[in-house]
């Protein structure tokens, strides 16, 4: 067990750290085997490429050397059958000689320094089989060193034959420089093949070390891996036995059981944590009781809000079919709009009419008007004469009562008379008769005065109904043309309040042409009420379904909550 | 009456119609049977809706009635006492004689005049009519002396009995003795 103090990132910091030290260490011997290997390559291939080449080079000039010698036999040969030697050609023989005594040297020199360097590379070979192989090419050149004398021998006596042209000489030579020259070529091949074995041992040198690098590189990294695995254990035990009691307690958390507390103490990462999950578990005890708190409301409003929407679906159904009503409605006020207007117009026409009816009842009861004051004026002339009349007939009167008294004087006169003639007894009969005639005239008199009192009487009864009739059709004539004056004003009256009902008519003909179009465009608005109210009821579906999810999330919640052991 | 009928007429017409009335009036009389028939006079008066007669012979005149100076004591009857000619009268009203109710009208009233009497006496009515002429046997009927209940009333004289046409009604005959016996006595 690591130290408390250390903290859990300090302790993956440092199997970090050692795993990358491990790493490093490894990548470095690795970077300095494979220098080896390139190293020693490199050495293998410079040495024996180098010296290859110059085996090449040694080659060709042995060839040119035997080209030279060849030529220069050939020519002598040549000019010896013709017979036609010139300076050209002695000169020619002298540049076959100096050519030839070039290639010597430098083919001599090729040869030491070749055996300088095998020599060299000999001492410093990397491996055994190297310097056996190093030797052998040694012992080859040294062949091909005599075999070089020899051929040098021969050939520069078979040149100065040729300079002195001894035809018989060249050509008794030129055998034995052929063949000398072929073993010449023959010791070149030879090296050729020593340096193969050289090099196939070089490759075998080069392949011992990189298996030498290979092991130890295997054998670095099962070690470095074994040291990860110490690490990673070690690191295993300080941070994920904690963190496994960490997690156990918050699997218990996750199942619900909110009463259990993380007993651990200590200043790293998981005391931390630890608390860190006593507060969270605190946290969540209060977040559980608020949450189950909450839920039950949320139930109990979700169930509201189910009851509203489907309250509120039933009002939008209503208001649906009071909206239909109310187009209908609107639809019917269309119509009789339409109608109002049209009556409108036709009320205009007989209001117009009866305007002109009234100018000219107007003007007829203007007339009427003037037709009774002038009734009434008569009227008055005839009462005045009628009164004037009453005098009259009151003078009458008067006289008939003079009249009837004195038909009664001459009545009691006849009496009298009559009395007086009987009480003179037989001379009086005839005084009896003339009074008696006397009283029948007095009684005539008096019964003509009654009969024309009666007439009096019967024409002052007359008079006076007829004054009062004709004072009563005075005063009808006055009420009349009082009558008639205010059947003028309200005849005007009239005539101004049809002028007025015919302007209100427009207006009203007006408005109803307004009215229709502001019930149009209430047709259109209850179109959108409908539409919306549509919307709406849909909306408020979907409201209720919502609800009744809600309240079934709402008791979810509630199961839920009752997981939570508090 | 006739009067009244032509009373609108022109004035041609209403004079031939007097003179056709005077004329029917004059043919209506009996002349020649006055000779035949004796008869006798008497004055017909009116009180209230009764018509008396009064025998003329014993008539002194008739005058309109003017106003009396009633008298202290008197029976109803007597009315009072007036001057006429210088004499003073004792106006006795008829009706009141009669036992009528007086109910007559007292102005426009007439005073019968009767002679012979101490003191002198006249009779006030209503209204003086005439003087018809009735049969002397009518008037006579009833003036048994010796009948019991001799009232103020001797006969009755029934409507056209009045030989001159002049009074239509017919009318009470009055007895003047027995009527003003009540009072002298």
């Amino acid at each position: 067990m690591s130290p408390v103090s250390l903290s859990i990132g300090k302790r993956i910091l440092l199997g970090f750290v050692a795993a990358s030290l491990i790493v490093a260490a490894l990548g470095a011997y690795a970077l300095r085997q494979i220098g080896s290997v390139r190293d020693t390559t490199d050495l293998i291939v410079t040495r024996d490429v180098g010296v290859l080449r110059q085996l090449d080079d040694l080659g060709n000039i042995a060839r040119n050397m035997g080209l030279v010698r060849r030529n220069a036999v050939i020519a002598v040969l040549t000019q010896g059958q013709a017979q036609s030697n010139t300076a050209s050609g002695s000169a020619r023989q002298d540049d076959f000689l100096g050519s030839w005594r070039q290639n010597v040297t430098e083919l001599e020199r090729l040869l030491n320094t070749i055996t300088a360097e095998v020599k060299t590379y000999q001492s410093s070979a990397l491996s055994a089989e190297r310097i056996a192989a190093w030797g052998r090419l040694g012992s080859v050149f040294t062949e091909t060193g005599e075999a070089f004398r020899q051929v040098r021998t021969a050939s520069e006596q078979q040149l100065r034959a040729v300079d002195s042209r001894d035809i018989a000489a060249v050509e008794g030579r030129n055998e034995e420089v052929n063949s000398l020259h072929d073993g010449l070529l023959r010791s070149i091949a030879n090296a050729r093949t020593a340096l193969d074995g050289v090099i196939a041992a070089g490759q075998h040198s080069v392949n011992e070390i990189y298996r030498n690098s290979l092991l130890s590189v295997a054998i670095t990294v099962a070690a470095s891996i074994l040291l990860s695995i110490l690490v990673t254990t070690l690191i295993s035990r300080a941070v994920v036995r904690p963190l496994e009691d960490v997690m156990r307690f918050v699997a218990q958390i996750g199942e619900g059981d909110l009463t259990g507390r993380l007993n651990r103490a200590g200043n790293d990462e998981i005391g931390r944590l630890g608390d860190t999950l006593n507060r969270m578990v605190a946290g969540l005890s209060d977040l559980a009781r608020t949450n189950r708190a909450a839920t039950a409301d949320l139930n109990a409003a979700a169930a509201e809000i189910r009851a509203s929407a489907q309250e509120q679906a039933a009002s939008v159904e209503e208001q649906f079919a009071a909206v239909q009503e109310t187009a209908a409605t609107v639809d019917e006020i269309t119509h009789s709009g339409a109608q109002i207007s049209k009556r409108a117009t036709e009320v205009i026409a007989t209001a117009q009419a009866a305007a002109q009816t009234a100018r000219s009842g107007l003007r007829a009861a203007t007339d009427t008007a003037k037709a009774m004051e002038s009734i009434r004026e008569q009227g008055e002339a005839v009462a005045g004469n009628i009164v004037a009349l009453s005098e009259k007939t009151q003078a009458i009167g008067e006289i008939i009562v003079t009249v009837n008294d004195i038909s009664e004087r001459t009545h009691l006169l006849a009496l009298n008379a009559a009395i007086e003639a009987a009480a003179a007894g037989e001379s009086g009969r005839s005084f009896a008769i003339v009074a008696s005639e006397m009283k029948l005239l007095a009684d005539q008199a008096k019964g003509a005065t009654a009969q024309v009192r009666g007439i009096l009487g019967e024409i002052q009864r007359g008079i006076n109904a007829s004054v009062m009739l004709t004072e009563e059709a005075v005063k009808r004539a006055a009420a009349g043309k009082t009558r008639t004056d205010s059947t003028v004003r309200t005849i005007e009256e009239m005539a101004a309040r049809v002028e007025e009902g015919v302007q209100t008519f427009q207006q009203i003909v007006a408005s109803t042409n307004q009215q229709q179009l502001g019930i149009e465009q209430v047709m259109g608005a209850l179109q959108n009420i409908r539409q919306a109210s549509q919307q709406t009821a849909a909306g408020t579906r979907e409201v209720e379904t919502a609800s009744a999810n809600l309240t079934e999330l709402a008791q979810g919640l509630m199961a839920l909550a009752e997981r939570y052991r508090l | 009456m006739k009067i009244g009928l032509t009373a609108g007429a022109d004035p041609k017409t209403r004079n031939a119609a007097l003179l056709d009335a005077r004329a029917a009036a004059l043919a209506a009389r009996r002349a020649g049977q006055d000779e035949t028939v004796e008869t006798a006079a008497y004055l017909v008066c009116a009180c209230g809706a009764e018509r008396y007669g009064l025998p003329l012979a014993a008539v002194a005149g008739v005058t309109p009635e003017r106003p009396c100076t009633g008298l202290p004591g008197a029976p109803p009857a007597l009315k009072g006492i007036t001057a006429v000619a210088g004499a003073i009268v004792s106006v006795l009203d008829l009706a009141a004689c009669l036992g009528l109710d007086h109910a007559g009208e007292d102005d426009g009233g007439h005073v019968v005049h009767l002679r012979a009497q101490e003191p002198p006496v006249a009779l006030a009515v209503d209204r003086v009519l005439g003087i018809a002429r009735i049969e002397a046997a009518l008037a006579r009927q009833t003036k048994e002396p010796e009948s019991l209940g001799r009232g103020p009333l001797s006969g009755y004289a029934p409507p056209g009995s009045d030989r001159t046409g002049d009074i239509r009604e017919g009318f009470s005959l009055v007895d003047l003795p027995a009527l003003l016996a009540r009072f002298t006595t």
